[in-house]
């Protein structure tokens, strides 16, 4: 069931799941059930499947905010879960204190961590630049797009600089155009910046564009269905969308989906 | 929203309309012109008697003989000082005992039911126990505006204590927060709109109770200045005593109104629900 593929060719695991579960005290079918992986260093990882197929909560557990109530999670080889600030995470709604500017929005890492605030003024300036935001440094949420918040909680997940990357559905709620454009921004900075990235979304297209490898999960109960090579060279461009390989993963993974729904429609 | 709703109190100030223009203000001033000119002429044909509504003009020179002569200074003072003090000392216990029982869920449910007891109470009753309490005086009229505007404060701090994004309490937790980073950075500048609606309604609480505490047991402030003029016979006196009540009501709304705008600058809204 948990087809851990081992990536040829590829870094050290970064993050090992062995048989990580999740089960709700209060609900009679698990959430998830145990998933063995590996996820390696500068990686970029998708997990892909319908609402209630335990795809966030796998991500939240991997990143130490739900407890799992089996397996474990271990990073690098610490044995232990990676630690609080020591990874960048980004929310489905950007999440940003309507209290803060962007800019100190973008700081709160370093508040939070007590990293000296003149270097991370700079830093954040630098960020927001990055992500095509410098003119609006001092805007407060209320006053941006829905595509430049979430831009603003990307440079905020990199604040700290750190090697891990989570990101919960982050363009889920954005429209298409604002989308696509905010695919290649992120493609180009997991690159530039060589972040190992784990990324939810219930989108195929999204993650065959952004993945290595993509997870695709089933629901009822949640659980890893098959693990996908994309074989396209990365970065990828808008054109590689209609690449025969690009075409190729899309179809699996739609695939392996139905497949999923139509077992689990029969076991209901 | 919900207990700001419950908690806000039945004076509504209207919202201002969109765009009124110098027409609206002009018939504004023109209906009082007339209804002035109105009561001005009922009471000088004799129509209604000077003991129920004293002409404009002779409330307007009792006001400015008042105001002239400093007759009315020591009375204002003693009423505003009053609001300020117990509004103060209620806000300071209000937000503290907010902030106490928002880190020990197991004393809020406790002490809920007595929350909502005394709520349901009309406070200004408690108003004669505490003058037996604290005798006549200044005392007396600061706990009785301490009772009448602490529970509209403690009810909405402690709603706005309580956080309900998820993703905000996950992203402190992603970043190792501390207990003590996650209620400053996070719990207090998120209650802080709902703090300041709880105490912009405290206000107005607190002028009512000042007020209150006037007439049951004091010897000074407008409350006690209306109380005399009555007994006197004095109706353009008891006029005038509303007219300077009328104004400190106003200036205060005015006054939580700009505080609320600069501190809870990002949730103007909220203010627009609780007032």
């Amino acid at each position: 069931m948990n087809a851990a593929a081992a990536l040829p060719s590829a870094g050290p695991p970064v993050l090992t799941l062995s048989e990580v579960g999740k089960t709700y005290a209060n609900q009679p079918t698990p959430a998830l059930l145990p998933v063995t992986a590996t996820i390696r260093d500068i990686e970029f990882v998708s997990f892909v499947g319908p609402s209630g197929c335990g795809k966030t909560t796998l991500l939240k557990m991997v990143a130490g905010l739900i407890q799992p109530s089996s397996g474990a999670i271990a990073y690098r080889d610490t044995g232990q879960p990676v630690r609080p600030g020591h990874y960048g995470f980004v929310f489905q709604n950007a999440a940003l204190l309507p209290w803060r500017t962007a800019l100190e929005n973008v700081m709160l890492p370093a508040v939070i961590l007590g990293l000296p605030a003149a270097a991370a003024r700079t830093r954040a300036l630098q960020l927001l630049d990055l992500v095509h935001l410098g003119r609006a440094a001092h805007s407060y949420p209320s006053q941006l797009s829905g595509g430049m918040q979430q831009r603003v909680s990307i440079a905020r997940a990199l604040l700290h600089d750190p090697e891990l990357l989570f990101m919960d559905e982050p363009f889920g709620a954005l429209d298409a155009m604002t989308r696509e454009q905010l695919n290649l921004e992120l493609q180009r900075i997991s690159l530039d910046q060589r972040k190992t990235v784990v990324f939810v979304t219930h989108d195929i297209e999204e993650a065959v564009l952004l993945s290595d490898r993509v997870f695709v999960f089933s629901r009822g109960p949640g659980r890893l269905v098959d693990v996908l090579q994309v074989a396209l060279p990365r970065p990828r461009a808008v054109a590689d969308r209609g690449d025969p390989a690009f075409l190729t993963a899309v179809a699996q993974i739609r695939s392996l989906l139905d497949q999923g729904d139509v077992r689990s429609g029969a076991a209901a | 929203m919900k207990n700001l709703a419950l908690s806000a109190p039945r004076t509504v100030i209207p919202a201002a309309p969109r765009l009124r223009h110098w027409r609206d203000y002009l018939l504004s001033f023109l209906l009082l012109v007339i209804l002035l000119a109105l009561a001005e002429i009922l009471v000088d044909t004799g129509q209604v008697s000077r003991l129920v509504l004293a002409a404009p003009s002779d409330i307007w020179a009792v006001l400015k003989d008042g105001i002239v002569t400093g007759f009315y200074t020591p009375h204002i003072l003693s009423t505003v000082s009053s609001i300020f003090a117990g509004f103060l000392i209620a806000g300071a216990i209000a937000v503290t005992i907010a902030g106490l029982l928002a880190s020990v869920p197991a004393l809020e449910r406790v002490l809920t039911p007595f929350f909502v007891g005394f709520q349901s109470m009309p406070k200004v009753a408690v108003a004669p126990l505490i003058v037996i309490w604290f005798g006549f005086g200044e005392l007396s009229k600061t706990v009785i505006v301490i009772t009448t505007c602490f529970f509209p404060i403690l009810m909405n701090a402690l709603h706005g204590l309580k956080l309900r994004d998820r993703d905000h309490l996950e992203l402190m937790r992603s970043l190792g927060a501390t207990r003590m980073q996650l209620f400053l950075r996070l719990r207090l500048p998120h209650a802080l709109p709902y703090i300041f609606a709880g105490l912009h309604i405290g206000a107005i609480f607190a002028l009512i109770g000042t007020v209150v505490a006037e007439f049951v047991g004091a010897d000074a402030g407008i409350g006690y200045l209306i109380l005399q003029s009555k007994a006197n016979f004095d109706i353009a006196g008891v006029y005038a005593g509303l007219l300077i009540l009328m104004a400190i009501g106003v200036l205060l709304h005015a006054l939580m109104k700009q505080l609320e705008k600069r501190i809870a600058f990002w949730a103007q809204d909220l203010s627009q629900v609780s007032a």
